[in-house]
């Protein structure tokens, strides 16, 4: 039952590096890692988490790395936590024997005139939140990772253990099934 | 216009001459420029959509964590005063000081709150089936990447133990006791059984609810289910004389 504790590589810059040495004592682990709580809880939440289990899951992370502090290298603290809580998320995953799959080729997609513009004015963050919801995990992470916390494609791969294609086709493939969501959405509206 | 050449301009995924030649062609086509302010505009909704999102306050989880041992003392003193002062105010109201210190009644006691059910936190992500306690409590620990007791009930005539389970931060024994089975969980929160009936049976101050009885231990609260009243109460305190050794 016990998850591989992940190692970030180094070929990533060191966006959130720590330094090049491990710390070791636990006041450190807590002044470095308070700063990832909020981040963590809404990678749970993007998990597909309750806010309970979200919780949940950011203490078992937690005590996971914890324990890893001293093996952790000091880059990519961020990155190396996530993973930590993607792992355990889908050890809980699999013993409910969801699975997931996906068309993930990454392809030249050709985009009409005014397809992003389209959007101006439909959105709003609680349609937003919405949408995200109704999207399938991969594509959920591969948003939140990239968009909302400004990971690279490098350290989400490494996080979503993919390659970096796939990163960008689930990146580009989720962000246009959001604009298709929000576009019904606001044509629904319209039609009220 | 190429939807991945605008995402890979707009996340930094070209290369320096794509870039140069990306962004020869914005300065020259106004639609490709309104595609990209778009999408840009686009990613930031969503960020600022997500980031504004409530997050509960975490801190006391990771302090726990690096300093299991440093309990508050307000919290360790705080449940005792109440529930000397409950059982203060029970007496005085029944004109007694208990109604029965080993064996309260439940009749007028509530069910277990939601809060209380260590088990509905998270799913169950793993199931051991067998006999011997020690053996279950390993394989927790395997899982459980905290101290937990070891629960024997080994000061139970009669106790047999059937299993282990637990979820992301909950444990469970499984026992049986004179035919009838009975689950002790734990988890690492403190303060959702106060609203219990209170009993106390040697050092241990216990909750007693319509369909379970708890009490708190160290960083832990543990709660008795199944059975019966008078089964959950021995299973109980047989079990919490076990449950402050942690490792």
């Amino acid at each position: 039952m016990l998850a591989i504790i992940p190692t970030i590589s180094h070929t990533a810059q060191h966006k959130i590096g720590m330094g090049l040495f491990a710390r070791k004592n636990p006041r450190d682990f807590e002044r470095e890692v308070s700063g990832e709580l909020a981040v963590l809880f809404r990678v749970a939440r993007r998990l597909g988490c309750g806010q309970e289990e979200a919780e949940d899951l950011v203490q078992t992370a937690l005590i996971k790395a914890f324990k890893a502090w001293d093996r952790f290298d000091g880059n990519h603290l961020r990155s190396w936590l996530i993973k930590i809580l993607r792992n355990e998320r889908l050890m809980v995953i699999r013993s409910q024997k969801e699975t997931i799959s996906l068309d993930e080729h990454e392809e030249i997609e050709v985009i009409q005139e005014g397809f992003w513009s389209e959007l101006d004015g439909k959105l709003e963050a609680e349609r937003i939140m919405q949408a995200l919801e109704k999207l399938s995990p991969p594509y959920r992470m591969a948003i939140h990772l990239c968009d909302v916390e400004e990971l690279t494609y490098e350290e989400a791969a490494e996080i979503m253990d993919v390659p970096i294609g796939t990163v960008r086709s689930r990146l580009s493939r989720a962000r246009q099934i959001l604009r298709e969501q929000l576009l019904d959405e606001a044509k629904e509206e319209v039609t009220r | 216009m190429n939807n991945i050449r605008i995402q890979n301009y707009l996340d930094n995924q070209l290369s320096q001459s794509e870039l140069e030649q990306f962004a020869a062609e914005l300065a020259s086509n106004p639609t490709l420029k309104k595609e990209v302010e778009a999408l840009k505009t686009f990613k930031s909704h969503i960020q600022n959509a997500c980031l504004s999102e409530q997050t509960p306050n975490l801190l006391p989880i990771l302090s726990n964590i690096t300093r299991p041992t440093s309990i508050n003392w307000l919290n360790k003193v705080a449940p005792l005063a109440i529930a000397g002062i409950a059982i203060f105010a029970i007496g005085l109201a029944a004109n007694r000081v208990v109604i029965d210190q080993t064996n309260p009644t439940v009749a007028i006691a509530k069910s277990l709150p939601t809060e209380a059910k260590l088990y509905a936190k998270s799913p169950t992500v793993m199931r051991w089936d067998g006999n011997n306690a020690v053996q279950g409590a390993a394989i927790l620990r395997q899982k459980f990447y905290r101290p937990i007791p070891t629960i024997t009930l080994s000061n139970l005539e009669g106790s047999n133990f059937r299993g282990t389970e637990c979820g992301s931060c909950w444990i469970n024994f499984i026992y049986d006791y004179k035919g009838k089975s009975y689950n002790i969980y734990g988890r690492c929160e403190k303060g959702n059984l106060n609203s219990g009936l209170i009993f106390s049976s040697g050092n241990q101050t216990f909750y007693t609810f319509k369909d379970a009885v708890g009490w708190y231990d160290k960083d832990m609260t543990y709660v008795c289910t199944g059975g019966n009243e008078l089964g959950r109460n021995l299973v109980a305190k047989a079990a919490a004389q076990q449950t402050s050794n942690l490792h």
